[in-house]
This record gives structure tokens, sequence and C-alpha cells, in this order.
């Protein structure tokens, strides 16, 4: 305690910012101490702070000073010491008013403390009734003298000048951790915030949130009549999923777009919770979006039986499957489920899933599903038979996004084959194979007369070559905007000085000229991990782009993982007439020397490289 | 055919003369020229075609029509498209940059026009005034925002604590 003499005797001599100092690392000490559980810290700290308070306030930093003191009302609420510091501090900053306030809470408060524990609290009367005095003091000052009010400080308080709808369009501009930081301004504020519909909408919740926390968040909501979400996403903590999802279910709240992550909870489990609580089938049934991230158990009826749940409004579903396994004990049925208004539909597996049982729930799945108005379909990792596949596609009238990444055996010929078959004018494609040594497709034999409106078209581990790639940019009709090209190993774009012999037309590398023509429109072009793509194969490139004039568009252009050099990209823009400028150029794993980055940005040829060793 | 002109009476009685396209930037005050002059495309040789047209704005006084007014003429030959159609990206938009210095005012000076474009129907300009306060609270704890605004805290500490207690699930980014 010797600290605390120390800070007064130089208060005494007048050493304030000394004192200050002191103090402070005194504060600081006290806190740990009373962190650790030492209680007898507490008064030790209310003496300190008193103190420093003090010396804020011959400092000049009121502010600081009734930090001070609130903390020390905080920290012992029955002293009456703290209640008058605070109440001079405001008095020297002209807020007379205030400071009654601070006075009259006080005393109420002692007063409370003095019915509810009787002798044993110990107030010092003397101070007591100094705080009862000043209170009369500062009543009749404020009521009496006309210039306490213009002494006040001015406030510009938004909502003493602003009407009531523009204060709602401000905070309508506002993400929810600012609008909670509101709440607390002041009463008023607090209020105004309250009855605005828009505090709710889209609650950001805790990312790791507990049990104890999401039945706040509840109590906070039905304190505030607040029933329906825009967006509400949740990831239980594993041992708390059954008790969170049996309060979100029973809570009676309506959400437009739901984003769950259980990482226990199964498919089963989940729909015989939902036709236990009524409120949850009606949450469920009224989604626009759902996200849905869980094991699933497949026990004959998959999915269906959970996504029977949904209703007619849901238009976005995007599903992961993080575990797959087979429950013997309960046999279902699979249920119809249909879903009408459905546009987008993401169904991601992860890898290594049990591929008999991944084939199964997909069948299961999409037998059962009417998704007539799906525009943009996605699949990854979803092991589908070639009939399951063409099924599907068939069906989809209003088809224009489509990809399939590592789906089971299915090949590009099988995907373009089903496509044509449906007829519709896609507007984007991408098909990534299994990794697995696959038949190459043939596509001469397909009408790819649906890829007139293509403009985006990514493939990835197919075993395509250039005379395929060919017909299927040709029959883009020059409209095709981006273009990914990654690991086709048959798709050679420089001839290796090793082949002999005459080249068949099945190995014949990439023809520049031809691929550009086709290509005039391109914005984006990604030739990653390709087949003999050299510096040499950039020359031609470069070469071509110059005599096609094509594509002048070009924006991003993405190298990565290819065996090319600083010469190699330099040329591509250097070349006499070269018009070729970037605005973004990537190369991870090209092994660039940093000089030639900058010397890329600097002569203006790209606007921003990312090249990662 | 010579425009006629047209000159707007402030609170505190100044008179502004603008040209036509600047003032009718206010929706308010293009709405009550059309009612003025019915006839402009006419060609009537009126008499008084050479009167100014004397528009009075009894909620703005001059110093903040000083300031409306060097917006409109600013944004005079811009035709902003319609609003109501994308709100969610005009909310997400940025604040223009001229638009974000021309408002570095005081607080009262900017609430002031806030409310006139409000009065006289400027949605662009309302629209960045109240981004401007917005930007203001963004991101601020709230003794910041206090300070911003001069504001009291009238919370007790217990109020205070229990508030921030109620609120435990919100992401504090």
């Amino acid at each position: 305690m010797d600290v605390l003499e120390k800070g007064l005797q130089l208060f005494e001599r007048g050493k304030y910012q000394e004192a200050h100092c002191v103090l402070s690392k005194a504060v600081d000490l006290a806190q740990e101490e009373l962190k650790k559980g030492q209680a007898q810290w507490r008064s030790k700290l209310g003496l300190l702070l008193d103190s420093r308070a003090a010396c804020n306030q011959k400092l000049g930093d009121l502010d600081a000073a009734l930090q001070d003191a609130r903390q020390q009302m905080a920290l012992e609420p029955y002293k009456c010491k703290s209640y008058l510091r605070a109440s001079k501090i405001h008095v020297l900053a002209g807020r007379d008013k205030d400071a009654l306030d601070v006075l009259e809470t006080g005393v109420r408060r002692l007063e409370r403390g003095k019915t509810k524990y009787g002798s044993r609290l110990q107030i010092n009367e003397r101070l007591f009734t100094k705080m009862t005095a000043e209170i009369e003091e500062l009543r009749q000052k404020t009521f009496s003298d006309p210039r306490a009010k213009r002494r006040r400080v001015k406030s510009y308080d938004p909502l003493d000048y602003l009407p009531f709808e523009l204060q709602a369009t401000i905070f309508s501009h506002l993400d929810q951790p600012s609008l909670m930081n509101c709440l607390l301004v002041s009463r008023r504020w607090k209020q105004t915030l309250e009855n605005l519909p828009t505090l709710l909408h889209s609650p950001v919740l805790k990312r790791h949130l507990s049990l104890k926390e999401f039945v706040k968040f509840l109590n906070f909501c039905r304190t505030r009549r607040c029933r329906s979400f825009e967006n509400l996403s949740l990831s239980p903590r594993v041992v708390e999923e059954s008790s969170m999802l049996k309060q979100l279910l029973s809570s009676g709240f309506q959400v437009k777009r739901l984003n769950l992550s259980l990482a226990k909870y199964d498919n089963f489990e989940l729909a015989k919770l939902l036709s236990s609580i009524a409120t949850g089938r009606k949450l469920f049934a009224g989604l626009e979006e759902l996200s849905l991230s869980l094991p699933v158990v497949e026990n004959g009826a998959g999915l269906t039986e959970l996504l029977g749940f949904l209703g007619p409004n849901i238009t976005k579903l995007n599903i992961v499957i993080t575990d797959l396994v087979v429950s013997k004990l309960v046999r279902r049925e699979p249920s119809k489920v249909d879903l009408p208004r459905l546009s987008r539909m993401v169904i991601m597996a992860y890898p290594k899933l049990h591929e008999k049982l991944n084939r199964r729930l997909m069948r299961v799945l999409f037998e059962n599903f009417t998704i007539d108005n799906v525009q943009s379909l996605h699949l990854i990792n979803c092991d589908m038979e070639a009939v399951t596949m063409e099924k599907v596609l068939q069906g989809l009238e209003k088809l224009e996004h489509f990809s399939a990444d590592s789906c089971g055996a299915l090949i590009l010929g099988d995907y373009l084959r089903f496509l044509s078959r449906n007829g519709v004018p896609l507007e984007s494609l991408a098909v990534r194979e299994s990794a697995l040594p696959r038949p190459s497709s043939s596509v001469s034999d397909i009408d790819l007369r649906f890829l007139w409106r293509l403009k985006s078209l990514s493939l990835e581990n197919t075993s395509l070559n250039f005379q395929q790639l060919f017909l299927l940019l040709q029959s883009t009709n020059h409209q095709l905007r981006h273009l990914k090209l990654k690991a086709n190993y048959k798709l050679i774009f420089m001839r290796s000085a090793f082949d002999i012999g005459i080249p068949s037309a099945t190995t014949l590398p990439v023809n520049f000229r031809e691929f550009l023509q086709c290509v005039p429109k391109l914005e984006s072009l990604a030739l990653i991990q390709c087949t003999n793509l050299t510096d040499s194969a950039l020359r031609s490139l470069s070469a071509e782009m110059v005599n096609t004039s094509c594509p002048k568009g070009l924006k991003l252009l993405d190298l990565s993982a290819n065996e090319v050099s600083g010469v190699g990209i330099i040329d591509l823009f250097q070349r006499p007439k070269s018009w070729l400028r970037l605005d973004q150029l990537l190369a991870h794993g090209c092994d660039l020397h940093p000089d030639t980055l900058s010397l890329l940005v600097r002569r203006g040829y790209c606007g921003q490289i990312q090249s990662l060793a | 055919m010579t425009e006629r002109k047209i000159i707007i009476i402030t609170s505190d009685g100044d008179k502004f003369p603008v040209e036509r396209k600047v003032a009718e930037k206010s929706i308010l005050i293009k709405n009550m020229l059309k009612n003025l002059l019915p006839a402009e495309e006419e060609e009537e040789d009126d008499e008084d075609e050479d009167e100014p047209i004397e528009v009075p704005t009894q909620n703005v006084r001059s110093a903040v029509m000083k300031n409306i007014l060097e917006w409109c003429d600013h944004y005079k030959d811009y035709n902003f498209p319609d609003d109501e159609q994308d709100d969610d990206s005009k909310k997400s938009a940025p604040i223009d940059a001229w638009d974000k210095n021309f408002l570095n005012v005081d607080q009262e000076m900017l609430y002031e026009i806030i409310l006139a474009a409000n009065y006289l129907n400027i949605k662009p300009l309302l629209n960045a005034g109240c981004k401007v306060v917005a930007e203001m609270i963004r991101g601020k704890s709230p003794e910041e925002i206090r300070k911003t605004f001069n504001i009291v805290n009238d919370f007790t500490p217990e109020e205070e604590a229990a508030i921030r207690r109620e609120n435990e699930w919100a992401e504090d980014r």
C-alpha cells in the first residue's frame, strides 16, 4: 500500500503527472489481484481509483476522471465518495443537471442498501449528509438559474435534430456491431433503436455461440417482439447442438435465409425433431434459402425426408454432406420432394465418402426431386451413375449454369451428351473429372449447338485434346468471356522436341491462331498446369495475339503452375505492336524474379501480379 | 425564347437567382415550376415573360440554401438514375468523394442540409447526408459516439452492464 502513500505524497506536493503515473500502475496491479480473487483488494482498488480521479481532475482531464469515478461506483456501490466526485466533475464541466442525477442515483442506491442490509452496511454518514445537502443546492441552482441550461455543453445529438424517418434511414446504413454499440449511447438512443424494425433483421451471432448466449439472443428478440429475420446463421457447439436446435425450432421464428452447420446431428434426427415441433416445421416451410452442412444417414429415404419439410418458397438450396453412414436400424421410404421455385442448388459431398453409398444417396435424392425451375446446378463430389445424371440434366428446362466437380466416373463427353439432349442453351459450364484415369471423350458426334450462348467454360482434369476443344469453342459463337483450362493432360501446347514421327490428329498441339479466333471476346483466360506450356508456347501465343488482334478485352491471365519464366511472360507484352494490357496476372508456382514482377507493373503491362513460388 | 429567371427566396428573405436546371434538382421546386409554367412550351407571348418567377422556401435559411445550391450546381448536368429501383446497391455504395468533401461541415450545418434536402426533395443529397452521419457512428464504441455528438451518458453503470450482458450473443467484430 506504500504505492498509494507515495501517490498521495506526490499529489500533495502538486506533482499530479507523476502521481497519476504511480497510481495508474497501482490500479493495474490491483485489478490483476482482484481478478485472481483477492477480495481484500477491492477496497484498495477503490481508494486508488478515487485518488487517480482526483489527479485527473487536477490535470484537467475531466472525462478520464469521470471514468475513474464511475469505475469506483461499480466496484463499491455503497461508498459515498465516488458519487460526490462524479458530481463535482459534472459541475466543473458545466453539467449541473448530470451532477444532480448522479447524486440522486447515489442516494437512492444507498437507501436501498440500508433497507436491504440494515446495520451490516457501513456508510459514511458525514459524506451521506453532504450528498443530500449538495442535492438541495444543485436543485436550487438548476431550477432557479436560467443560465444553468445555457452553461451545458451543446449537444449535437442527431436524434435531437432529425425526424424519426431520417433517423431510421441513418441507422439502416449501419451494420449490427455498430448498432449494438448505439444501444449503449444513451437511454434515448436505446429507445429509438428498439423501435426500429431493422435492428434485428439479419442478426450476426457470435461465431462460436454458446447455448447460454443463444438463449440470451432469443430473449433479446422476444422482448422486442422480433420474430422474423432476413438471415440467421447458426453453428452450435457439438455438445449443445440438440438443445440449441430445439430452442430454435420452438422459438416461433420466421427466417428467410437460414444457414445451419451441424457436426453430429444428422438428417434423420433433424427430420424427427421437425416432425415433433410444429413451429419448427413452419420455420422450415417458410424458408427462401437454406444452407445446410451436416452428416447424412442413408436409411432408404436419404435426404428426401428432411428436404420434404421445405415449402414452396425455397429458391436456393446449398447442402454440404460432411459424413455419410448407412443405418440399418430404421428403414424409411423415400418421400417425394417438390420444390417448384428452386432456382439454385448446390450439393457438395466431402471427398472419400463411401462410394456406393454416395451413389445410392444421389439416386434416391434425384429420383424423388421435382426441381423444374433450377437455373443453376452445382454438384461437387456427388458420385452419380450416368443414368441418374442423364435423367437430372434432361429434366431441367431452365438450366443456365451447370458445374460438375469429380462426380463419379462421369466424363466430359457424358455431360455434353446429356446436355445436348436437353438442348437448353447454357451460360456457363464447368467440368472437372475425377482424379482416376478415364477413357477419353469423343465430342465429334455430339450436337454442340446448345453452347451458342456460353459465356464461361472451365475444364479441368479432362482428357480433351485440341481438336475437341476447338469443336467446343467453335460452338460458342464467339461469345465466350471466361475460359479456364487446367490440367487437361492431352491438351498439348507445344510439341516437345522428343516427339518423333508425324503427329496424329489427336496429338496435335494447340493452334493458337484457330484458338484465338474462336474467342475474340475473352476477358479472362486461365491456363493452369498445362502440358508443355513453355516460354516458346507463350511466344507463339503472343505472336498470334498480335496477328489476330484477339482477344482485345483480355484483362485477366492466369499462367499458374506452368514451366514459364519471366522472359516468356515479358515477351507477351513486349512484342512489337502488342496491345496486351492486363488488370491482373496470376503466375503462382512459376518462380519469377521480383525484378520481373516490378518491371511488368512499372511499364504498365499489368495492374497487379500475384505470384507465390 | 429566353428562359425565364427563377429566384429562390429563403426563410430569412434572401434572394438567389438560379438557372432552371439547377433549381430543378429539387423535385419540390420542379413540381412547383411545372404548375407555374404550364404554357412554357407553347411559346405564348405573355407580357410578363420577363418577370422572374419567385420560389419561396420557408424552411431553409440562406446560409444553408447557399450550400444546397452549390450542390445542385455541381450536379446540374448529371442525371441521377431513378431511385427505388435497386435499393440495396444504393445503400452499400460508398459516398461520392465530392459529396463527402462537400458535406465536411460542422454537425449543425450537416443536419440542416439533410433537413433541407428532405424538405426540398433532393434524394441523392439526402442519401449522401444520411450516409455521412452513419459514417460518424460506424465502428465506434458507445463512448466515442457520445464524444462525437456531445451526448451525455445517462445510464448507470449497472444499467450499462446489464445491456452488455443482454447483448452477449452478438458478434462484435
